[in-house]
């Protein structure tokens, strides 16, 4: 039978994101549930709750420990770090622009902002804090009690707090980046180089082939072969979400927006730099029983990979939080 | 009124000119990196224009352009699928698109966008083809195309705020190919109707024999005949899915001769503009461009289903790059005035011979050693050279006209298609360049030739377009 409607596409009045702050490349049309409003007050409580360590086991790490504003929400460190410098298997993911996004995690196992945001803090080798150990915290501080208020005219709840961390990132985007610039016209927001490299991204190198769209990623899972050594891997990616063959060592494409101030790279972590993760995919990638058809060898010259770099390093744009600027680190 | 212009440096333009004084128009949007729009809608206060845009990298984006300045405004981003019909709400708040369904590849379903960027819902869905959205000029209801009653039809849902307020239902069942156009503020629909289509037929070389390439061929577009090497199969194209305004869907099809059942090759192209058997009947050679909005030349291997890029061009369209597939595994593609080797890695280039006009039609003869392409510039001409593209000849000047289709029909023979004001031609030519014979054929549309063993295969016929009114469609004004 026919349904009139999809509920669940239904969005709602975005508040913070207007159409005059939304930088330029980016859509106006951000995904936002119906149930969670984005709201100034729920992006600022939101963000007093990122950038609280009070959010993990015993006060020391927050949300913004790994996820860095002026490392593109990412950190410096191959692998995420939590409470007791415990380590975990995979790379803290960039928070750039995933109020876009359609699904979470590297293996795309949260649909949801709502759903992601809440699972590093009870996560054991990251914040390790249960969520009513949470909400008993946050109940116990009238300012906390206020800003709930305030946003949700709620207490705080696990439901609440997701709410408010999931409208947070909601509010981190950036753009407007010299790529956006050539993009909308300005031919000179390019210099020579970056445009031979933006030729080579687009052609040789065939890199539009997953990275593509305002966020330059096409929010799907691919296996490149990145942690593959002899046919192996110790990470079975998507493939743990959809248990699906086809998804083995499968993982999901990252945005390449602020990438340059964001390394090392890849879901483990183990590309140190840009010209790096170049010369990986130059070769084809790790060949693997389910590495993707696109991966073949590109035969980039020095000079075309040199390109591709300079490229790169103009997706770094204008970020911002919470409606507030961002300075990030030196290219 | 707005309309998209295709300038001299081979990209389209926004443009808006007054009709009261023709004649005048300017530029308000003007961009190689989006070098497609259409203009779908103006907003009440005329200020915006709803444009739909193509960027280079396959991305398609609903915006609004100011019909002053061209600042631009990117409401959403669809990737490489684009709405077959978006339309502004009469009081300029709301977008209407279609776009594929979550479910299945070939279904849209309808959307509604708060232009704000604030909200989007979707209006229409469910196991059925919704699209061409228009809103009534009431704005109480939105008229779409949907295949919910089995065979294409007018519907209607009631909008209340950008969201439906009731159940669809059927306005007119059956309405055949149609594309809606537009409605009148007195509520008449304005829409396209097509029919007919171009259909398959082979005969002799000398022009005799002629009859339809299947016994059970039914009225619906096949085109692009290529016979297999072997003259075992024969493969072609054929229009699928729903109607478009631009060029419609196509499968690629291989059939076994004679008469065959139909069989589709796996989907993974977005467009196929051209075909041809690869080097021993192993696999078809596509020019066009893929699902990942890769465009260029591509290879489908008949035994393990998979499409593999042989040359991929950043510089083309979507109908790709002309092309051929070389015994040793490279490719030889045309860009633009130049052949170029490609491979046998996709990413290994060379140019190889350099021409004065651009070529197309590239097409490799039965033993793979010779080359014949034609050179589409002020004249069209028809050259052959080695399969390396060395020692390049002209065996045939058309004064006027164009080359619509090469096809060696022997070792030293290679068939032309032509296209003039005298209608389509066939003609034999030598490769030696001192002989041609003309073929007698049909008059009408020749899309695609091949030639195989004293036969030709060929199609013909073509689509009718109509202009209708549906009167009292809709709520009026």
């Amino acid at each position: 039978m026919r349904r009139l409607r999809d509920s669940l596409l239904l969005c709602t009045a975005a508040m913070t994101l207007t159409a005059g702050d939304v930088p330029l490349g980016l859509d106006a049309y951000m995904p936002v549930p119906e149930e969670n409003p984005l709201t100034r007050e729920s992006v600022e409580l939101g963000r007093k709750l990122f950038f609280d360590p009070k959010l993990s086991r015993d006060d020391s790490v927050s949300c913004a420990t790994c996820h860095d504003p002026e490392l593109g929400f990412t950190d410096e460190h191959p692998v995420a770090v939590g409470v007791d410098g415990q380590k975990g298997t995979r790379r803290t993911p960039r928070l750039i622009n995933r109020g876009y996004g359609r699904s979470f995690f590297w293996d795309g196992r949260a649909d949801t902002l709502e759903e992601q945001v809440v699972k590093p803090i009870e996560n054991p080798i990251e914040m390790d804090l249960a969520m009513s150990a949470l909400v008993a915290r946050l109940e116990s501080s009238s300012e906390y009690e206020a800003l709930f208020e305030a946003a949700f005219a709620r207490k705080p709840d696990s439901e609440t707090i997701a709410w408010a961390l999931a409208s947070y990132v909601r509010s981190i985007v950036s753009g407007d980046s010299p790529y956006d610039r050539f993009v909308a016209g300005e031919v000179d927001a390019l210099d020579e180089q970056q445009r031979r490299g933006l030729e080579i991204f687009r052609g040789k190198g065939a890199c539009t082939v997953c990275h593509l769209g305002p966020n330059l990623a096409d929010e799907e899972f691919h296996n490149t072969g990145v942690g593959w050594q002899d046919g192996a891997t110790s990470d079975v990616g998507r493939q743990s979400v959809t248990g699906a063959r086809r998804d083995l060592g499968a993982f999901k494409t990252p945005t390449l927006r602020e990438a340059a101030v964001s390394g090392p790279y890849m879901h483990d972590g183990s590309l140190e730099t840009l010209e790096d993760v170049v010369d990986f995919y130059d070769e084809g990638g790790e060949p693997n029983p389910g590495l993707d058809p696109d991966m073949e060898p590109l035969h980039l010259t020095e000079q075309e990979k040199g390109d591709l770099v300079a490229f790169l390093r103009s997706l770094n744009g204008q970020v911002r939080e919470g409606g507030r600027g961002v300075r990030t680190a030196p290219q | 009124m707005a309309y998209a212009w295709l300038n001299a440096e081979g990209f389209y333009e926004l443009r808006v000119a007054d009709v009261a004084s023709p004649g005048t128009f300017r530029t308000v949007y003007r961009n190689s990196e989006a070098g497609f729009v259409q203009p779908c809608a103006f907003s009440p206060d005329g200020e915006q224009i709803l444009t739909l845009l193509f960027r280079r990298d396959n991305v398609s984006q609903i915006a609004l352009i100011s019909a002053e300045d061209g600042t631009t405004r990117t409401l959403k981003s669809l990737q490489w699928i684009y709405p077959k019909r978006m339309d502004l709400s009469p009081d300029g708040k709301y977008v209407v698109y279609d776009n594929l369904s979550d479910r299945h590849a070939d279904e849209r379903d309808v959307y509604v966008l708060a232009i704000d960027g604030s909200r989007e819902t979707r209006l229409v869905s469910g196991p059925t083809n919704d699209l061409f959205p228009l809103w009534s000029p009431s704005g109480d209801a939105v008229l779409y195309s949907s295949d919910g009653a089995g065979e294409p039809g007018l519907w209607s849902v009631p909008v209340v705020d950008g969201e439906a307020a009731g159940e669809p239902k059927l306005v007119r069942p059956e309405m055949g190919r149609f594309l809606p156009l537009g409605v009148s503020d007195a509520g008449d629909l304005v829409y396209a109707l097509r029919t007919g289509g171009s259909r398959l037929a082979e005969m002799r070389l000398d022009g005799t024999d002629r009859q339809p390439m299947f016994a059970d061929s039914v009225e619906a577009d096949r085109f692009a005949p290529s016979y297999a090497p072997d003259g075992s199969a024969v493969a072609y194209l054929a229009r699928v899915s729903s109607e478009n305004y631009g060029e419609a869907h196509r499968a690629v099809v291989v059939r076994s001769l004679p008469g065959g059942k139909e069989g589709e090759a796996p989907d993974r192209m977005a467009h196929v503009e051209k075909l041809a058997w690869g080097p021993g009947g192993k696999g078809l050679v596509l020019q066009g461009s893929d699902r990942r909005g890769r465009a260029g030349l591509f290879f489908f291997d008949l035994e393990s289903g998979r499409t593999e890029a042989l040359a991929i061009d950043e510089r083309a369209d979507f109908r790709g790059t002309p092309g051929v597939l070389l015994k040793d595994g490279a490719a030889l593609i045309a860009r633009g005035k130049e052949l170029i080797r490609v491979g046998p890695e996709a990413s290994e280039e060379k140019p190889v011979a350099s021409f004065e006009a651009r070529l197309d039609l590239l097409t490799l003869a039965p033993g793979g050693e010779r080359l014949a392409l034609a050179q589409v510039g002020a004249t069209h001409s028809v050259w052959i050279s080695t399969s390396s593209g060395e020692n390049a000849r002209k065996i045939l000047d058309l004064p006027s006209g164009e080359v619509t289709g090469l096809s060696w029909s022997g070792n030293d023979e290679v068939l032309v298609g032509t296209r003039g004001s005298n209608g389509a031609r066939l003609y034999v030519a030598a490769a030696a360049g001192d002989r041609l014979q003309p073929v007698p054929s049909p008059k009408d549309r020749l899309p695609g030739i091949s030639a195989h063993g004293g036969k030709v295969a060929f199609a013909h016929g073509g689509e009718r377009e109509e202009i209708w009114i549906l009167e009292h469609a809709a709520t009026p004004r």
